[in-house]
């Protein structure tokens, strides 16, 4: 007799099998390798999970800005600072501001009959002193919100990853119980079936004998029936 | 008279050993009833005790893969933010508010130095005698010291990112270390779980064994009871109508009996 598939990928062998113990011995084999197969499945599956998470988050990953600030803060060595401040992008607009405030400073100074003088030397440094501060922090509060979202997309990623971790290993931890209990779950019909064989031929043989006693017994009273009765 | 207690004796002899064959014959199937008993005990033990050591290395190899991966998950989510857990900008910040210290470095060189350059590259404008220059210098530090406020509240800013980062770090590993003990104590549970479950068939296993035992033991002294009452009534069929007949053969003389009370209820 030969039985159906189990599953796609599990069959019955090809002369079918032999008795119901043969097929209980076959079962659990048969389970473990679909639990192992469907166990492999779901990891897969919940690896393409935090995959589908990370790329999107891939594309947008760029450290450019957090560098270029932690470069300027001097985080990263005095000469990473000195070449970030040197290579800070002021723009045209800034220059000719700059330029205009100090030209209105001199040209102040100068109807007042005061360029040269220590009020004028004052108060050009607090303006030149300034305005490179200032280009300084103007650059860092356009760096800050770039860090920030690096920060952020790097956080979201470390989530997606511990979260993925946690579940494959609790898909592989989850399997090896699973496996214990088919394995243990699987010896009890094999175990009543040792017995039940046992019983079986036992009290077939304990038959067989009383039978046999029977017999025996009939024909000693027959004996003593005849004898006796002679 | 001879032959035929030849034959009575050669009957009964024969048919005592017929029926003690019979009863010694459903002894032994009895006790071999009873071993196959023990046997399948045996075997079903044998396999109970695979099952449960197959069982338990899988939950042993299943629960080092999950702690392979658990480790590798930490460790891979907390690279994610090695570039941010840095707590060097918060120390740098601590140092120079607490200090007060103006800001220093390329910042501070930078500040300085568009400060003192705009006298000094303007050479017509101003006359830079040695006491000027000392107060051009001066002037400059006062530029970066003016400054100084907004470039360590953005260092402190940097530094609280960075606290951040080092924090949550420090809570993965923390998970990644409270994953690990869970996972040990899982696996150590489910092993003990898969020894203790095959208990109680071991136990059913070691009853029915018992109970094989005391059933051949049961069936061995029936036997013997049933031989020694089967014998019992093959020499009562056999000897019972001879002691009849004797008995009667000895009374018949004495005409109502030699004690001379029969008939008046006397033994």
């Amino acid at each position: 007799m030969a039985f159906k598939s189990l599953s796609g990928s599990v069959s019955a062998p090809a002369g079918g099998f032999q008795s119901i113990d043969d097929l209980i011995a076959a079962r659990a084999p048969q389970a473990l390798s679909i639990l192992q197969q469907g166990s492999n499945e779901q990891l897969g599956l919940s690896q393409q999970a935090t995959q589908a998470g990370l790329d999107p988050l891939r594309q947008v990953d760029d450290l450019r800005g957090f560098n270029e600030q932690q470069a300027i803060l001097g985080l990263q060595g005095q000469e990473a600072q000195e070449q970030a401040i040197g290579n800070i992008p002021v723009s045209q607009f800034d220059q000719e501001l700059q330029r205009r405030q100090q030209q209105q400073l001199t040209r102040g100074a100068a109807a007042r009959g005061e360029l040269g003088g220590g009020a004028t030397i004052q108060a050009g440094q607090q303006l030149a002193g300034a305005q490179q501060a200032n280009i300084i922090q103007q650059r860092l509060a356009q760096l800050e919100p770039l860090a920030a979202l690096s920060r952020s997309v790097r956080g979201d990623a470390s989530s997606i990853i511990e979260g993925g971790a946690v579940n494959e290993a609790n898909i592989q931890q989850g399997l090896g119980t699973q496996m214990a209990n088919i394995r243990l779950g699987s010896t009890a019909p094999q175990i009543q079936g040792i017995q039940n064989a046992a019983e079986i031929s036992g009290l077939q043989g304990i038959s067989s004998a009383q039978q046999k006693a029977q017999t025996n017994n009939q024909l000693a009273s027959l004996a003593g029936t005849f004898f006796g009765g002679s | 008279m001879v032959t035929a207690t030849g034959a009575l004796i050669g009957a009964a002899v024969g048919s005592t050993a017929l029926a003690i064959k019979g009863q010694r014959d459903a002894k032994k199937a009895s006790q071999s009833a009873a071993e196959g008993q023990r046997q399948a005990a045996i075997q079903s033990a044998d396999l109970l005790d695979k099952a449960g050591k197959a069982g338990e290395a899988d939950i042993l190899r299943q629960s080092a893969l999950a702690e392979e991966t658990s480790i590798r998950g930490a460790s891979e989510a907390s690279a994610q933010l090695d570039p941010f857990a840095d707590l060097q900008a918060l120390e740098l910040a601590q140092e120079q508010f607490i200090g007060n210290l103006p800001v220093s470095g390329a910042i501070a060189d930078s500040i300085r130095a568009a400060s003192t350059d705009f006298i000094r590259s303007r050479p017509e404008m101003f006359n830079i005698s040695p006491v000027v220059d000392r107060e051009v210098d001066r002037q400059g530090d006062l530029s970066v010291s003016a400054a100084s406020p907004d470039f360590r509240n953005s260092l402190l800013a940097s530094g609280q990112q960075g606290l951040a980062a080092t924090s949550d770090q420090a809570q993965i590993k923390r998970a990644g270390l409270q994953r690990l003990a869970d996972l040990s104590g899982n696996a150590a549970s489910n092993r003990a779980t898969v020894l203790v479950g095959a208990n109680p068939a071991l136990a059913q296993l070691q009853a029915s064994s018992n109970e094989a035992r005391l059933l051949s033991n049961v069936a061995g002294q029936r036997a013997n009871a049933q031989t020694a009452e089967s014998i019992a009534g093959l020499a009562g069929q056999l000897f019972a109508p001879k002691v009849g007949l004797l008995r009667q053969n000895t009374q018949q003389p004495k005409g109502f009996g030699a004690s001379g009370f029969e008939g008046t209820g006397g033994i």
